[in-house]
C-alpha cells in the first residue's frame, strides 16, 4: 500500500517541475520522492525450484553476506598523517537507528532516569556524492552550485534477501559491492568527512556524554481533539457545563479582519510527521549489540521506528573536541559496555564506608 | 466442575466453523437456505468436484464434513445416521455411495474430507469470491499444478549443475587455505568438517 | 546480384546441383547471408512442389484437452498445423512433438506417415529432450545474433557448436573473426550482444528444417571455410545435411530445435573466451561466445539468474573444436580438488 502511494505521488510530481517542488502550507505533512527513487519490492511468483536448489541459493547468499561483514573496513588501514582533520565546523555523517524501547537507568546520586534504547543495525556506508555533482530536489530556494558546500553520504541499514526487492534497487548497493538493505538515508557531510563506500559504521561512532540530534517520525495519533492536539484547557467537567467540555470554544476575534485566520488551532490529524528532537544526550553504549542508551522517552515514534542519529548543531552542547573522525574504524577488543560518568554501574560499589 | 463432558459426543470438524452461520438469504428464508445447502452437498457427493460461490461452499463444507464424519463414526446401521443422509442427500444412490465408497476412502484418515481452492473471478463484474469445493481423493488430475518436484526442469537441471560448481569452488578454495595459513590450521580443518562432502556428479 | 541467383537456382534445379558457377567476385558478409537464404527458400519450395499429388495421413493426436484424430496432409502438414487445429495454447506452449512416444520432431517438419502426435511443453514430466531442444536453439541464435552483431567492417565466420550441455551451464557458439586477434568485450559490448540477440528473439520467427544434399550445402556455404570443411564428413551418413533458417539466418544443425524464437524467454550472454589454435594449423584461433538462457514463462528472480549468470561467464569445458587441445583452467582446477 505505502508503494501504492509512493508511485501514485510519483507520478503527480513527474508532471511538476524536476528541480524545484512547491509547497504550500506551513503545517501541512510534506511527502516527496527521494531523488534516488527506484521501485523498491519486487513482485513474487512461484517459482517451481526443487528444495535443495532453494537452500542452494541461500547458501549463496549467506556466503555474500558473511563476506560483507569479514571484509576489513579501510579505514583500519588509513595513517594518522593522512586522516582529515576536524574542526568544529565539519559536518560528519551520522546513524541509522531503530528505537527499541524504554528502560530507567540510575544516577550517582540515586535519581532514577528514563532512558530510550535506539540500536544501529547493520550500517554501511553505500554511495558518496561531493557537493559540485550533488544535485537534488529542494523545496526551499535553489543554491547556486558554486556556494555548495557539503557533500551528500548514502548510508544504508538492515541487510535484506536480495530476492525479495527488484533489480534496479538492488543496483544502488551493487556499486559498491554490496547486498541490498532495508532503510537508505542520505546526510549531508562536508568533503572532509568521506568515508569509502562499504564502511560498516557502528555505535561507537558516538561518544557517552555526546550530544545528538533525533530525526524520527512521530507516532500517528490520528484524528485528535484540540486538547490533546494543541493543549487546550478545555471547560470544566461540571457546574452547569453543557455540552462543552473539550471544544475549542472561540476561534476568531471579530473586528475588521472578521473571519477565521488560516493555521487556526482546530481539531485534526496528529502525529506521523518528521520531528526533529535537539540535543539528546548518550548516557551509555553496548558495543556488542551496538545500542545506544539516550537520556529521556520523548524520541519521536513508536518502538521498532527507524530514527536518524545526528551530531547536534545546539552551540552550548556541541563537540568540543574531535570526536572519532570520520568514523570510529572496527576495533578488536572493545570494553562491552561505556558508561557515562553520571551513570552508575551496578558492577561497582555505590557506598563505600571506611574502616574506622 | 459438574457439567458432562460433551466434547467427545460429536467429532470435531477439521474445517473452521464461524461462530454464526451465514442466512444464505432468499425467498423462502431458513428452509430455503437448508434446501440450497441440501442441493450442494449432493452435488458435491455426486460429483466429487463443484465450482460455486464462496458463502454458499463454506456453509455446504461444514455441513458434507459433518455428515461424512458421522458416517464414518456411526456406520450405516445406525438409524439416525441413515436418516440424515437421506434428508441430506437427494438423490437416493447417493446414500450407497456415502457408506459404501465414502466411509472406506476417510476411515483411516485424520485430515479434512473436503478441500476448497479460489477460482478464477469474473474480471469485470461484480467482485463475486468463486471457488472450487472438491473431496479429496477424487478421479479428476489435481488442481494445483505442483511442479516444485520436478528436477528435470531447465532451471532445476541448471541450478543443481551450478551448485555442484560452486560448492567444488569453494572446496577448492579452501584446500589451497590451508596450505597457506599453517597457523590456523585448526579452524580450516573444522570449516572442511561442516561443509558437506558432495559427490563430483557434473 | 538476384541475375546470378536465378541463373544459379535455374542450374540447380536442371541439373540437380552437379557443378557450381565460378563465383566471379569475393561476397561480402551480407550478400552471402542473402544468397544462403534465396537458396534455402528456392529449395524448400522445391521438395514441397516434389511431393506432387496429396495424400492424406491420420494423425492421433494425445494429450490435453481430449485426444482426438486429425486427417493431415502427408508430407505438407507440420506438427505446428496440428497444434493450430486444438488451441492458440497450444500453438503459443508447445516447443516439440514426440511421434509414436519415441521420435523427437521439430514442429515445423512436415509429417511423412500415419502416427501418435504428443505435443511437448518446457513443463511435461521428461522434459530432458525439449530441453536439449531448446539449448540447441540457444546456441543456434547465439550464431545468428554474432552474424548481424558486428560492424559491416569485421568478417564473421561461424565454425560450429557442439551438442548441448545443458549442465555445464552456457551454450555456446564457437566464432572465427579473422581481423580480430585479441579481442576482449567490455560489459557494455555484452549487453549490445545480449540487446541484439533479444531484438532477434522478440521478432518470434519460426524454425525451419530443410535436408539438403551434400553439393547444395557446399554451394550455399561456400564462403565460410570451417563450413565447407564441416559439411562432407556430416553427409557420410546418408548423403544428406540438416540445415535450419530463422528469418534470414540458415546454419547447420544436427537435432531437433523449438517451435519459434519467441520461446526463448530470459537470456544474457556471459562472456566470449579465445580459444588458441596452432599457427600453421587451418583454424587459427576462435573466440567461444557463452550465454544463459531460460524458457518464456519460467519464472526466477535476479538473484537467482545472476548466480546462474555468474557460472556461465566461465570458460565452458567442453572440448575446443580446433584438432590441438587446449589447457584449460578447468582441467586445473578438477585436478586441484582432491
Amino acid at each position: 500500500m505505502a508503494t501504492g502511494n509512493l508511485n501514485l505521488l510519483r507520478n503527480a510530481f513527474s508532471k511538476l517541475r524536476i528541480d524545484h517542488v512547491f509547497t504550500r502550507s506551513l503545517q501541512r505533512p510534506r511527502y516527496r520522492p527521494p531523488y534516488w527513487y527506484a521501485p523498491k519490492e519486487s513482485a513474487t511468483s512461484d517459482e517451481f525450484l526443487t528444495q535443495e536448489n532453494k537452500q542452494f541459493i541461500e547458501e549463496v547468499m549467506q556466503d555474500k553476506m558473511q563476506l560483507q561483514n569479514s571484509l576489513q573496513s579501510p579505514l583500519v588501514n588509513i595513517d594518522q598523517n593522512e586522516t582529515p582533520t576536524w574542526n568544529p565546523q565539519t559536518r560528519r555523517v551520522g546513524l541509522i537507528a531503530r528505537k527499541i524501547g524504554n528502560y530507567p537507568l540510575w544516577t550517582k546520586d540515586g535519581k532514577k532516569v528514563l532512558t530510550t534504547l535506539l540500536q544501529v543495525v547493520d550500517n554501511h556506508v553505500i554511495k558518496y556524492i561531493p557537493p559540485e555533482e550533488f544535485n537534488p530536489m529542494k523545496t526551499s530556494s535553489v543554491q547556486w552550485k558554486e556556494k555548495r558546500k557539503l557533500g551528500c553520504m548514502l548510508v544504508g541499514s538492515e541487510t535484506i534477501d536480495p530476492s525479495t526487492v527488484t533489480r534496479e534497487y538492488c543496483g544502488l548497493f551493487s556499486n559498491a559491492g554490496m547486498l541490498p538493505k532495508r532503510h537508505l538515508f542520505r546526510f549531508m557531510v562536508s568533503p572532509e568527512s568521506y568515508i569509502s563506500p562499504g564502511t560498516p559504521l557502528y555505535a561507537t561512532h558516538f561518544r557517552v556524554g555526546d550530544y545528538i540530534d533525533v530525526r524520527a517520525k512521530t507516532m500517528d495519533r490520528g484524528f485528535q481533539g484540540v486538547m490533546k492536539r494543541w493543549g487546550f484547557k478545555g471547560m470544566p467537567a461540571s457546574h452547569g457545563v453543557t455540552k462543552t467540555h473539550r471544544r475549542p470554544g472561540n476561534i476568531g476575534s471579530g473586528g475588521e479582519k472578521a473571519r477565521v485566520w488560516p493555521g487556526t488551532k482546530m481539531p485534526g490529524h496528529m502525529g506521523n510527521r518528521w520531528r526533529m528532537l535537539r540535543g539528546v544526550k548518550i548516557l551509555r553504549i553496548n558495543t556488542q549489540h551496538n545500542v545506544i542508551w539516550t537520556l529521556g522517552v520523548a524520541i519521536p515514534g513508536e518502538t521498532g521506528a527507524t530514527c536518524y542519529l545526528f551530531d547536534t548543531v545546539l552551540p552550548l552542547k556541541k563537540h568540543s573536541s574531535s570526536p572519532p573522525f570520520p568514523t570510529q574504524p572496527l576495533v578488536d577488543d572493545l570494553p562491552l559496555e561505556y558508561f557515562d560518568e553520571s551513570i552508575q554501574r551496578f558492577d561497582e560499589r555505590s557506598i563505600t564506608y571506611e574502616e574506622v | 466442575m459438574n457439567q458432562a463432558d460433551v466434547s467427545k459426543l460429536v467429532s470435531k470438524l477439521r474445517v473452521k466453523v464461524l461462530p454464526k452461520h451465514r442466512n444464505l438469504p432468499g425467498p423462502k428464508g431458513p428452509e430455503g437456505r437448508i434446501d440450497k445447502l441440501r442441493k450442494t452437498v449432493t452435488g458435491l457427493i455426486k460429483f466429487e468436484r463443484i465450482e460455486l460461490n464462496y458463502n454458499r461452499a463454506d456453509e455446504a463444507r461444514q455441513y458434507a464434513e459433518r455428515l461424512i464424519s458421522e458416517a464414518i463414526r456411526h456406520g450405516d446401521c445406525h438409524k439416525p445416521t441413515m436418516d440424515t443422509a437421506d434428508f441430506w442427500l437427494l438423490e437416493k444412490e447417493l446414500v450407497h455411495k456415502l457408506f459404501k465408497v465414502l466411509v472406506p476412502r476417510y476411515e483411516t484418515s485424520n485430515l479434512s474430507y473436503t478441500r476448497m481452492y479460489n477460482a478464477p473471478r469474473l474480471q469485470y463484474g461484480r467482485t463475486i469470491d468463486k471457488v472450487v469445493l472438491e473431496l479429496r481423493g477424487n478421479p479428476f488430475p489435481d488442481l494445483l499444478n505442483n511442479k516444485s518436484n520436478n528436477k528435470l526442469l531447465i532451471q532445476n537441471v541448471l541450478l543443481d549443475a551450478a551448485k555442484n560448481d560452486y560448492r567444488q569452488t569453494k572446496i577448492a578454495e579452501m584446500a589451497k587455505n590451508i596450505g597457506k595459513d599453517i597457523g590456523t590450521k585448526q579452524n580450516t580443518d573444522s570449516k572442511l568438517n561442516e561443509a558437506p562432502e558432495k559427490p563430483n556428479i557434473s | 546480384m538476384r541475375r546470378q541467383i536465378l541463373c544459379l537456382s535455374t542450374k540447380v534445379t536442371q541439373n540437380s546441383c552437379t557443378k557450381a558457377l565460378p563465383l566471379t567476385r569475393f561476397l561480402s558478409s551480407q550478400e552471402a547471408i542473402d544468397r544462403r537464404y534465396h537458396l534455402f527458400t528456392l529449395e524448400k519450395k522445391r521438395q514441397l512442389e516434389n511431393v506432387g499429388r496429396i495424400e492424406k495421413i491420420e494423425v492421433q493426436y494425445k494429450g490435453v484437452p481430449n485426444s482426438c484424430t486429425l486427417i493431415m496432409n502427408k508430407g505438407i502438414s507440420t506438427p505446428y498445423d496440428c497444434a493450430r487445429h486444438l488451441s492458440d495454447w497450444h500453438v503459443e506452449s508447445s516447443a516439440l512433438a514426440l511421434l509414436d512416444g519415441s521420435v523427437y520432431w521439430d514442429m515445423h517438419r512436415p509429417l511423412t506417415e500415419n502416427c501418435t502426435l504428443e505435443l511437448q511443453n518446457f513443463t511435461v514430466s521428461e522434459p530432458q529432450q525439449v530441453n536439449k531442444a531448446f539449448w540447441r536453439t540457444c546456441s543456434f541464435m547465439l550464431g545468428a545474433c554474432a552474424t548481424i552483431a558486428f560492424k559491416d567492417t569485421v568478417p564473421v565466420k561461424l565454425h560450429s557448436f557442439p551438442g548441448p550441455d545443458i549442465r555445464s551451464g552456457s551454450f555456446i557458439y564457437d566464432v572465427d573473426l579473422p581481423t580480430l586477434s585479441d579481442w576482449k568485450p567490455t560489459q557494455q559490448e555484452l549487453i549490445t550482444l545480449a540487446a541484439e540477440y533479444i531484438k532477434l528473439t522478440r521478432l518470434n520467427e519460426p524454425l525451419e528444417r530443410l535436408e539438403v544434399g551434400e553439393e547444395l550445402a557446399l554451394e550455399m556455404f561456400v564462403e565460410n571455410e570451417h563450413k565447407t570443411r564441416q559439411i562432407p564428413s556430416i553427409a557420410r551418413q546418408n548423403g544428406k545435411v540438416t540445415l535450419y533458417k530463422v528469418g534470414k539466418h540458415v546454419d547447420i544443425s544436427r537435432g531437433p530445435m523449438i517451435s519459434t524464437t519467441g520461446q526463448i524467454g530470459r537470456l544474457t550472454i556471459a562472456s566470449v573466451h579465445k580459444l588458441n589454435g596452432s599457427t600453421e594449423g587451418d583454424v587459427k584461433q576462435l573466440y567461444r561466445f557463452q550465454g544463459v538462457a531460460l524458457p518464456t514463462g519460467v519464472m526466477m528472480n535476479h538473484f537467482t539468474f545472476s548466480i546462474l549468470a555468474q557460472r556461465a561467464k566461465k570458460l565452458n569445458p567442453v572440448k575446443s573444436p580446433i584438432p590441438k587441445p587446449v589447457e584449460s583452467e578447468e582441467k586445473e582446477q578438477i585436478a586441484m580438488k582432491g
